[in-house]
C-alpha cells in the first residue's frame, strides 16, 4: 500500500514538473481560455444592451420633414442602443441603401416625402368614417398602407434584426395611434354639436357653441399598459434574481471549453512515454498501472482547478474593468467548483484513454482537438442549444461540454442548487468511469 | 533450479500476428548469479523480443521463465522488483533534470527520503554524472544520456539487469565508460543480459555468449570456448561465419 502511494505521489509530482516546462501546453491551458473569455464576453456584451454605450449606427433619411420623422427621431435618440444620424436632402434613397449595404450603417430608415401629411389625412378620414352613417365610407380602405422602409446591413444577425424591427413597428404604430387620437379630438366636438343641433334644435347648439366642448387628450408620455420582464426563478428560491448577461453566459461556457483542453497534454504525455522507453519500464514496475492513471489524474485536476480560479477571477475582477457586468456567483461558488471538477475528471479520463489507445501523438492531437470543438458546438458553447435545429438538439445530449454548461446555467442563471444538477454530475462521472475502466483494461493487456 | 541459478528460460516461443515465422522459436537460456550473457544476432533475429519476454514485458506464447526460483509468467509482480531494464529507447523524461528523473524512478520502486537521496548520489557517481544532476536531459550529449539511462535502470539495485544495446550511437569514450561501469556492476554481483551489435564489447565484457538468428539459438557458451571450437580469431568472425554476410533489412 505504501508503495502504491509513493508511486501515486511520484506520478503526481512528475506530471506537474513536465507541465511546468511545457510552454506550449501552459499557453493552451491558461492563456487561450482567458483570451477566449475576455474577447467573446466583450464582443457579445453590446448586443441589444439596455444600458451602456450606443453602438448600432442608424441612418435616418428624412425626405418627409414631418410629424412621423420627428417622432421616430425622438424615440430613437432617447434610446441608449443607437447612434442616430439624420440626413435630409443630402442623401437620396438609393445612396442610403448602398451605404447600409456596405456596412457604413447597421440600419437605415427612409421616410418618403409627404408620408406624415398622408398619415394625418388618412387618420382624419378613418375617424370621420366613424362619425358618418354612410356605409361606403366605412368600407375597408382600398389604398395600400403608407410605408416607412427600413433596411439592414447584410452582416447584421437575425437576433438584432428582429429586435430592431419590432421596435420600429412599435414606433410607427404609436405615431399612427396618436394621429388617430388627434383626429378624434378635433372631430368629436363638431360631431357632438351637429348631433345636438339635429336632435334638439339650434338653441341647444347655440348653448354648446357658447361653452366650447373641448377635448384635449394629453400626449402619451407614459404607457398605460407595459410589458415588464420578471424573473422566472421559483418563488421558494433563496437566491436573488441574476440578470443574464454576456459575462454570465460566457465565463462558465469558455471555462469549460478551457478545462476540456486538458485532453491534449494528458494524451500527449502518455504518447511521448510510449514512443520512448519510458512506458515499458513503467509497466514492469509492480503496481504502477493504477498509480500511473490516478497520479496523473490528480495532477491534471489540480491544473483544472487553477484554470477555473483564473477564469472566474477574470469574470469577477477583470471584465468589469473593461466595461462589462461583473460575474455573479448566485451563492453557488462551491457547487460551481464541483461542476468544474466533474468536467475536469471527464476530460482527463478521456485524455488518458486517448493516450493509451492512439497510435501516434499526431493522431491523438487531431482526435482531441476535433472532439473538443464538436462537443463544444453540440453542447451550446457557441450557439445556444435551443436555437439549433431539432435534430442537433437531440444530438447535443451526448456532449460532455453540454452537460457541464447545463449545470452551470442551472446554478448561475436558474437559481438552482447542487441537488438540481445531480443528473448532469452523475452523467459526467459515468463518462469518466467508463474511460478509466477502458484505460485500465488496455493497460493490463499491455 | 539450483540456488545459484538466477534465470532459467525454457522453450520460449513468440509469434507476432501476420508473420509466418515465429520471432522467437524455442530459445533456452540459463544464467547463474553473477553471469554476464552477451546476446548477439543480426537485425530481426529476436534479441529484443527475447529480452522483453525475460523482463516480463511481453508474454511468450509457449515456454517457461523462472527468476530467482519464482515462476515469472504466473507471478510477474513478484519478480519485477528484482529486474532492471536499460532499454534501447532512452527511458528518460527529456525536459526533466537528471535528479528529477532519478527521483521519479526511485520513488516508483519505493525509495524515499534519505535512502532515495543516497541512492541517487551512488548512481550518478557510478556513471560519472555528478556535475550534471540538476541539468535537463535534453542538454546532455548522446553518451551522457546513455549513462543517465543506465543510472535510472539500476536505481533500485536489481539482481538481474537487461541491457538492450546500451551503447548505440555514442562516442568511444562514452562507450568505454559504460563498459567499465557494467564490468564494475557485474563485479558487485549483478547478473546481466547484454544485447549488442558491437562484438568487441561483448568479447570484452561477457562471460557467456549466445548467438541467435531467425528466432533460434545458433550457438551458446563461453566466448573463449566458442572461439576455440570454431577456429575464429574473434567474435565478429564467428558471428559472420554462423549468420552469413547477407544484409538483413
Amino acid at each position: 500500500m505504501l508503495l502504491l502511494w509513493q508511486q501515486f505521489f511520484a506520478f503526481f509530482v512528475k506530471e506537474l514538473q513536465l507541465l511546468r516546462r511545457d510552454r506550449g501546453a501552459l499557453l493552451i491551458l491558461f492563456l487561450m481560455p482567458v483570451a477566449l473569455v475576455v474577447i467573446v464576453s466583450l464582443v457579445q456584451d453590446n448586443i441589444l444592451k439596455v444600458t451602456g454605450s450606443r453602438t448600432v449606427k442608424l441612418l435616418v433619411v428624412d425626405h418627409d420633414h414631418g410629424y412621423l420623422g420627428q417622432q421616430l427621431l425622438h424615440q430613437l435618440e432617447t434610446s441608449d442602443s443607437f447612434q442616430v444620424t439624420c440626413v435630409a436632402e443630402t442623401v437620396n434613397y438609393p445612396d442610403a441603401k448602398f451605404e447600409v449595404s456596405t456596412g457604413q450603417w447597421q440600419v437605415g430608415i427612409y421616410l418618403p416625402p409627404g408620408v406624415s401629411q398622408q398619415l394625418e389625412q388618412r387618420a382624419m378620414a378613418m375617424v370621420r368614417a366613424g362619425f358618418t352613417d354612410d356605409v361606403s365610407a366605412k368600407a375597408p380602405p382600398t389604398k395600400p398602407p403608407l410605408t416607412v422602409e427600413y433596411f439592414f446591413d447584410p452582416a447584421v444577425q437575425g437576433g438584432l434584426q428582429a429586435g430592431i424591427s419590432g421596435m420600429l413597428q412599435q414606433l410607427v404604430a404609436r405615431a399612427t395611434l396618436m394621429k388617430q387620437l388627434n383626429a378624434l379630438q378635433k372631430m368629436l366636438p363638431a360631431y357632438i354639436e351637429r348631433q345636438v343641433t339635429a336632435q334638439l334644435g339650434p338653441m341647444y347648439a347655440q348653448v354648446l357653441a357658447n361653452s366650447e366642448l373641448g377635448i384635449n387628450v394629453p400626449e402619451l408620455t407614459q404607457p398605460i399598459v407595459q410589458a415588464v420582464q420578471i424573473s422566472a426563478a421559483p418563488a421558494a428560491s433563496n437566491a436573488d434574481f441574476v440578470q443574464p448577461t454576456s459575462v454570465q453566459h460566457n465565463v462558465p461556457a469558455w471555462s469549460l471549453f478551457g478545462i476540456f483542453f486538458i485532453i491534449l497534454p494528458v494524451s500527449a504525455a502518455i504518447l511521448q512515454e510510449r514512443s520512448l522507453g519510458v512506458f515499458p519500464r513503467i509497466l514492469i514496475i509492480p503496481g504502477s498501472g493504477f498509480a500511473m492513471l490516478c497520479g496523473r489524474l490528480l495532477a491534471y485536476l489540480l491544473v483544472c482547478l487553477v484554470q477555473l480560479c483564473l477564469m472566474l477571477g477574470v469574470g469577477y475582477f477583470v471584465l468589469p474593468l473593461l466595461g462589462t457586468d461583473v460575474l455573479q456567483f448566485n451563492g453557488q461558488l462551491g457547487a460551481l467548483i464541483v461542476v468544474a471538477l466533474a468536467a475536469a475528471l471527464t476530460a482527463s479520463g478521456f485524455g488518458l484513454l486517448l493516450g493509451i489507445v492512439a497510435r501516434s501523438e499526431q493522431q491523438a492531437i487531431m482526435i482531441a482537438a476535433v472532439s473538443i470543438v464538436i462537443a463544444a458546438a453540440l453542447g451550446g458553447i457557441m450557439v445556444p442549444v435551443y436555437m439549433m435545429p431539432a435534430g442537433m438538439q437531440q444530438l447535443s445530449i451526448i456532449s460532455p461540454l453540454g452537460w457541464g454548461l447545463d449545470a452551470c446555467q442551472v446554478l448561475l442563471l436558474r437559481s438552482g442548487t447542487l441537488r438540481d444538477i445531480l443528473p448532469q454530475l452523475l452523467t459526467m462521472m459515468g463518462c469518466f468511469a467508463g474511460c478509466m475502466l477502458l484505460s485500465w483494461r488496455k493497460i493490463i493487456k499491455l | 533450479m539450483t540456488s545459484t541459478m538466477l534465470l532459467q528460460a525454457t522453450g520460449l516461443v513468440k509469434r507476432y500476428p501476420g508473420k509466418a515465422q515465429p520471432a522467437v522459436d524455442h530459445i533456452d537460456l540459463q544464467l547463474q548469479r553473477g553471469d554476464l550473457l552477451g546476446l548477439l544476432g543480426p537485425n530481426g533475429a529476436g534479441k529484443t523480443t527475447t529480452i522483453s519476454m525475460l523482463a516480463t514485458m511481453l508474454r511468450p506464447d509457449a515456454g517457461s521463465i523462472e527468476i530467482a526460483g519464482i515462476d515469472a509468467l504466473s507471478n510477474p509482480q513478484l519478480v519485477r522488483p528484482k529486474i532492471g531494464i536499460v532499454p534501447q529507447d532512452l527511458a528518460l523524461y527529456h525536459t526533466l533534470t537528471l535528479r528529477e528523473n532519478l527521483t521519479f524512478w526511485g520513488r516508483m520502486y519505493g525509495l524515499h527520503g534519505n535512502a532515495l537521496a543516497q541512492r541517487i548520489q551512488e548512481c550518478i557517481h557510478f556513471v560519472g554524472l555528478s556535475d550534471c544532476l540538476d541539468s535537463c536531459i535534453n542538454t546532455f550529449s548522446g553518451g551522457m544520456k546513455r549513462r543517465a539511462n543506465l543510472a535510472t535502470g539500476i536505481i533500485h539495485q536489481p539482481e538481474l539487469v537487461f541491457l538492450d544495446e546500451p551503447t548505440v550511437g555514442i562516442d568511444p569514450q562514452s562507450r568505454y565508460s559504460i563498459i567499465e561501469n557494467l564490468r564494475e556492476l557485474n563485479r558487485q554481483g549483478v547478473t546481466m543480459v547484454y544485447s549488442s551489435h558491437y562484438m568487441d564489447e561483448v568479447e570484452q565484457l561477457c562471460s557467456q555468449v549466445m548467438i541467435v538468428d531467425n528466432g533460434k539459438t545458433v550457438v551458446s557458451g563461453k566466448a573463449s570456448q566458442l572461439l576455440l571450437n570454431s577456429g575464429c580469431s574473434g567474435l565478429e568472425q564467428l558471428f559472420l561465419q554462423l549468420t552469413g554476410k547477407k544484409l538483413r533489412d
